[in-house]
């Protein structure tokens, strides 16, 4: 086996382990459904090519937020026009639950993903770590700021959501 | 406190709670991007080395005023070569470093790129005047009328070269202007937050 094969078979695995990690992170970045494909490629590609340079010092899962958080902020610094994805998207709303039986759910999951979009770049890329179970601490490790500053990211996304949702989330 | 918690709990269940993606269609894609990125990169460094080639091929079978001309060409396409290794790093970069340590390295490639740029303009020029100088004798009338094979060369210098500086200056000019566009926003996003 060779070390590109030896790359290629570890990176398939960590893709299938975070590929929903990902493409949650890719959705916070990008509203359009074709854009937001192209970024979740990028950010396995990005994903690829970083890989060899994790040394374990940092949890995989935290060390793949932060490559696809990298990739995402260079999608919105290359982005000339405004990154937020302005109206909703009908591809959003995929029909899991069956036509009548968890579409509330499938709205309000929608919604937040609209109302997290919303967020300056600075909170969103804070909330979607908080929304994926990262502590403070690893919040503020990958983004390179302090605990402090991703507790008043926080704060400011959150009283944002509730009124961007209008608070029954 | 416990009602925050419940709010960020609630949330990220319904956050993770998103349809599955399709990782084998995902790996193939982003394969298909490796593949491509690799020829890419492979065809433009055998255009250059083709390129480069020819220079020092001329500048072998050339002495005197087309020899310097030879010289400077070489270093002309160097130096372009560089600014589109410039431009394509900016797609390949994967970082695992954290994204401010990220946005602060963009922000100086974007400051290099628009001085790199700048250096294409001005040695676009040079080499252009450089051309002209260095081609004199042959640009005098009665020398090409009266050598249809020099006419010949100098029209097809002309319909070859002159889009392709065109080219050049053009897609500096837009480089500057997009690199400009990149520091005015990292500049946004490394803002601190307000307090």
């Amino acid at each position: 086996m060779t070390r590109d094969d030896g790359q290629d078979r570890s990176f398939d695995d960590v893709l299938r382990r975070h590929a929903g990690l990902l493409s949650r992170i890719a959705a916070s970045y990008e509203a359009d459904p074709a854009l937001r494909d192209d970024l979740l490629q990028d950010m396995a590609l990005a994903l690829w090519r970083a890989l060899p340079n994790w040394r374990g010092e940092a949890p995989l899962r935290a060390f793949v937020a932060r490559v696809a958080h990298n990739r995402g902020a260079t999608h919105v610094v290359g982005q000339m026009r405004s990154p937020l994805g302005g109206a909703l998207s009908d591809d959003w709303i995929e029909p899991r639950h069956g036509p009548d039986g968890h579409a509330e759910l499938e709205e309000r999951r929608v919604r937040l993903q609209d109302a997290v979009r919303r967020l300056p770049l600075s909170q969103r890329q804070a909330v979607t770590l908080a929304l994926e179970g990262f502590s403070h601490a690893e919040i503020a490790d990958a983004l390179g700021i302090t605990a402090n500053s991703v507790g008043v990211r926080l704060n400011r996304a959150k009283a944002a959501l509730k009124s961007v949702l209008g608070e029954d989330a | 406190m416990s009602g925050q918690g419940n709010d960020w709990s609630e949330w990220g269940e319904l956050w993770r709670d998103q349809p599955a993606v399709d990782v084998s269609q995902l790996a193939r894609a982003a394969s298909r991007k490796r593949w491509r990125m690799r020829v890419i990169v492979a065809l433009e460094l055998l255009m250059s080395a083709v390129a480069c080639a020819q220079c020092l091929r001329f500048m072998s079978i050339t002495t005197g005023r087309w020899q310097v001309w030879s010289i400077a060409t070489l270093v002309f396409m160097l130096v372009l070569q560089w600014l589109y290794l410039h431009v394509r790093r900016g797609t390949w970069q994967a970082s695992g470093d954290d994204v401010r340590s990220l946005l602060q390295l963009s922000l100086q490639r974007a400051a290099a790129g628009v001085r790199l740029a700048r250096i294409n303009l001005w040695s676009t020029a040079v080499w252009v005047v450089l051309t002209v100088l260095v081609s004199v004798p042959e640009l005098e009338p009665s020398r090409w009328q009266a050598d249809p094979k020099l006419k010949w060369t100098l029209v097809l210098q002309c319909a070859v070269n002159g889009p392709l500086i065109l080219a050049i200056i053009v897609f500096c000019l837009w480089y500057i202007r997009r690199q400009r566009a990149r520091i005015a926003r990292i500049g946004e996003l490394l803002r601190p937050d307000p307090t």
